[in-house]
């Protein structure tokens, strides 16, 4: 049987279509309104933070308006502290020299005499003079220097300027390097 | 074609009114896209621009508190209550005035007589240290602590010959590496000789002394926002040796005492 009746069926296929419009106009207004929630708790997270970020950046303002406040005694202790760096590292080259010289002094005994030095502080550099009241005292010392314990002390030891004087006494000067190398230096007993 | 326009307008009426629902899904889709794109998005980020600005803040504010407190306990460091003890060991200017009279406070109280003395001050004035970063408070990044000139101190050369008894003169070697400024004793010379004085061989010394004495003159820049150094145990040490050094009488001349003088400087011991 033919159907005829086209309005019918023309309304029947509207009203399928329609139904399927409203189901997608339905999810369509969850989603904008979902959408809108969202949007909603963002912005008022990014108010939120915003007042914070403000808040702490006033706080910090006021602490660094009170440290600035107190700029003198901040560059007095800056001052402080790097004098006393400065003072611990002369104290630290001056060390070296002075320990150098106690060595020296109690492993030749008390007939070689440190009659002079010369000191480069920047370079740890030292130049003692030594005075020795005859040659046998004098043979001693310099067989001393080559003792292999004195050589692992002090790896860059040198002897030169042996000279004899009118009165008999021998002079030589001995020249080492008061580096890390040094393993005789222990600084930190010395102050 | 009034009637083509006609037929279009009841169309787009037939439309309207049939497929209503599927023209306000369509905008709201169209909204719900706009305002993920153009509204969400955008303020998502910046909740995290925000977020990564609070923790930045949260940090300096954390840095300037601390050195906050840190300045509040400085002030009752007990080291730092005795920093004139440090100025007058390395003084943030030219020490010349101070260290002619320590000198001759040292050979007055070993009992050597100064034979020559070679001094070549220069300029006599030199500029502040500590002016330098009251001048320059900067703030900015952060940097690891205090930066300072490659050069941290200078030095003022003496060369000195000294003489008398053997003991003495020994005395003065120790005594004039306890003064301040700090004094080191770079170059020596000894010379011993003997003499009769009342009867009995006194044993005499001969001393040619090169000395370097220390003044400062680093330069200092801080961040505002930097902790303050820290006094480590080597630099504890340090001080407490410096308190050891010898007292000085000098006082700093801040005046003139009179006016028509020859000796500018009034330094006992020594005439200008």
């Amino acid at each position: 049987m033919i159907e005829i009746n086209f309005l019918s069926k023309q309304n029947q296929t509207l009203s399928a279509q329609q139904q399927k419009d409203k189901r997608l106009s339905r999810w369509s207004l969850i989603a904008f309104v979902i959408v809108m929630v969202c949007f909603t708790f963002v912005f008022a997270i990014n108010l939120y933070l915003g007042y914070r970020v403000k808040k702490v950046e006033a706080q910090a303002d006021a602490a660094k308006k009170q440290i600035d406040s107190e700029h003198e005694l901040e560059a007095s202790y800056l001052f402080f502290v790097n004098k006393l760096v400065i003072i611990r590292e002369l104290f630290d080259q001056r060390a070296d020299k002075q320990v150098a010289m106690n060595y020296f002094s109690e492993l030749f005994g008390p007939e070689v005499t440190i009659s002079g030095l010369n000191f480069n502080m920047e370079k740890g550099i030292l130049s003692l003079q030594l005075t020795s009241p005859h040659v046998f005292v004098l043979e001693n010392a310099l067989a001393t220097l080559d003792r292999p314990e004195v050589r692992e002390q002090f790896v860059s030891l040198a002897k030169s300027n042996l000279t004899r004087r009118d009165d008999g006494r021998y002079n030589f000067t001995l020249t080492l390097s008061l580096n890390d190398e040094s393993q005789a230096i222990s600084v930190e007993e010395e102050y | 074609m009034p009637i083509v326009k006609s037929q279009q307008e009841t169309s787009l009426k037939i439309l309207i009114n049939s497929r209503r629902q599927l023209i306000v899904a369509i905008l709201l889709i169209w909204g719900t896209v706009g305002l993920l794109f153009f509204a969400l998005k955008p303020q998502i980020e910046n909740i995290f621009k925000l977020n990564q600005q609070l923790n930045h803040q949260k940090d300096q504010f954390q840095r300037v508190t601390r050195k906050l407190n840190e300045l509040k306990l400085i002030q009752v460091s007990d080291q730092f209550r005795e920093k004139e003890k440090v100025d007058e060991v390395l003084p943030s200017h030219k020490p010349v005035l101070e260290l002619m009279a320590n000198l001759y406070q040292a050979v007055t109280q070993t009992q050597v007589t100064i034979e020559e003395f070679v001094f070549h001050p220069g300029e006599i004035a030199s500029p502040s240290a500590d002016l330098s970063l009251l001048a320059k408070p900067t703030t900015g990044g952060k940097k690891d602590g205090p930066v300072g000139s490659s050069r941290k101190f200078q030095t003022l050369k003496l060369e000195l010959t000294v003489s008398g008894k053997n003991e003495n003169v020994n005395r003065f070697l120790d005594y004039i590496e306890k003064i301040a400024p700090f004094t080191s004793i770079i170059e020596l010379n000894l010379h011993t000789s003997q003499k009769m004085q009342k009867g009995s061989l006194v044993e005499l010394s001969q001393a040619e002394l090169i000395l370097n004495s220390y003044y400062y003159t680093q330069v200092i820049t801080t961040n505002i926002d930097d902790s303050l150094p820290s006094v480590g145990e080597k630099e504890l040490r340090a001080f407490n040796t410096i308190q050891q050094f010898l007292p000085s009488d000098f006082v700093q001349p801040t005046e003139i005492q009179s006016a028509n003088i020859e000796d500018l400087f009034g330094i006992k011991g020594f005439e200008f």
